[in-house]
């Protein structure tokens, strides 16, 4: 299978993100800016992993043990839902002839899910 | 988590090696290695784990306890002194790209109480490397540990290869991703994939009374 170009990809990702909301930029800098490309790195390098297992878990599991620590620092999971609606836009745009796309999609698909059951259940556990 | 294993983990983090010295010394009185590593050691780095995972530590502290959990294991278990006749020998490695080798180098020290010589290679040992010794070496085991999911694309590759050089040596896998999910997938039939660190320190006591029971 053909390697995805990770780092390319992180960067579009980012741009993206940076364009759509220029506030960004003013409230984390140039530094904030390098860390959302870092992160992007690692969720396509765990994207790439499940597909070369065949296996999506992998992907899910990681979107919700990244969702964890994130949380720790106050951010909802909203912004890593976005994140990855973000990748799937990029890989639809513009990877459609690539052999993974459709698999990779579907894990992004299913992460999401599991990102907004998990967070149905904490306000519940809030609540109750 | 026990009292002792938390204790160890704040020590760790202080960078407190006297007193870490010491807790693991007053454990291994009444122990086993294999206890010692399995409900002081392994909890413990698995708390730091934990503390690191929802933010109350950050890199810095985790790296200063690894440093000082690296060192200490080092000054409890130092070069161990084998018996008469060590033929059985292992090579003990971590796959490309993996850093997490601590645990490995636990096993290590069981396999060599157990009377095996061995190659411990710590961390991240390209494919290569680890055939080209084997070749030469001849170990009858190579175990190999991975503890991250990026790395697990590998462990295939790894695992035919090395099962496949011309002494048909066998294949133990373990590590923090063996104790999660099924990695048979990613081995052969012939592979030992071994959840923790009592499954292998069993089969090392069992080996070593077969080998008793043949020599009668
Ligand atoms: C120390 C540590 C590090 C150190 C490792 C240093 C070293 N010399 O080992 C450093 C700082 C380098 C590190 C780096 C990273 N780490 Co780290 N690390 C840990 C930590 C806190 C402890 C690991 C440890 O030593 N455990 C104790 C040992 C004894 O346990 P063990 O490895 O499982 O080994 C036991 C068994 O598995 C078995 N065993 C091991 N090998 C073998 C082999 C055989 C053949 C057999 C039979 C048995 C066996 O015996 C051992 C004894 O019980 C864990 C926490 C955790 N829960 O594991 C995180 C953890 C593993 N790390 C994690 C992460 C994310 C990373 C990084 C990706 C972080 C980053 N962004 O840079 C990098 C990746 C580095 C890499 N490329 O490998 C995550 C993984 C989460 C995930 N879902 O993937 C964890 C779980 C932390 C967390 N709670 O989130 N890490």
């Amino acid at each position: 299978m053909k390697k995805l170009p990770i780092e390319e990809l992180a960067i579009s990702v980012t741009e993206v993100m940076y364009e759509n909301d220029p506030t960004l930029m003013d409230r984390y800098g140039d530094k904030g800016r390098r860390k959302c490309i870092e992160d992007n790195e690692h969720h396509f390098k765990h994207l790439q992993t499940a597909y070369e297992l065949q296996n999506g878990q992998f992907f899910t599991e990681y979107a919700l043990w990244l969702n964890g620590i994130l949380s720790k620092y106050g951010m909802t999971e909203e912004l890593l839902i976005e994140n990855f609606k973000l990748i799937d836009d990029l890989l639809e745009r513009e990877y459609k002839e690539y052999e993974a796309t459709n698999d990779l999609r579907n894990y992004l698909a299913s992460a999401v899910q599991s990102l907004q059951e998990s967070a149905l259940t904490a306000a519940e556990k809030g609540r109750g | 988590m026990n009292q002792n294993s938390r204790e160890l983990a704040g020590f760790f983090l202080e960078g407190n090696i006297d007193e870490a010295l010491r807790i693991v010394r007053e454990c291994q009185r009444d122990s086993t290695s294999l206890e010692v590593f399995s409900s002081l050691f392994t909890p413990a780095m698995n708390y730091i784990g934990e503390l690191w995972e929802n933010s109350e530590i950050n890199v810095a502290d985790e790296h200063l306890a690894t440093a000082v959990c690296d060192m200490v294991l080092s000054q409890v278990f130092p070069g161990y002194v084998k018996g008469e006749k060590v033929t059985k020998k292992a090579m003990l490695l971590c796959l490309e790209g993996e850093q997490h080798y601590l645990g490995l180098k636990m096993i290590n020290r069981l396999f060599e109480e157990n009377d095996w010589a061995t190659k411990y290679f710590g961390s991240n040992l390209p494919l290569e490397y680890a055939v080209s010794t084997a070749v030469e070496w001849k170990p009858s085991v190579i175990a190999l540990s991975v503890s991250i999911v990026y790395h697990l694309p590998k462990l295939k590759e790894y695992v035919m290869e090395l099962e496949s050089l011309p002494h048909k040596p066998l294949i133990i896998v373990g590590g923090r991703l063996a104790g999660k999910y099924d990695l048979r997938p990613y081995c052969s039939e012939n592979t030992l994939i071994m959840n923790d660190i009592t499954t292998i320190g069993n089969w090392l006591g069992q080996y070593q009374l077969g080998e008793k029971v043949n020599a009668i």
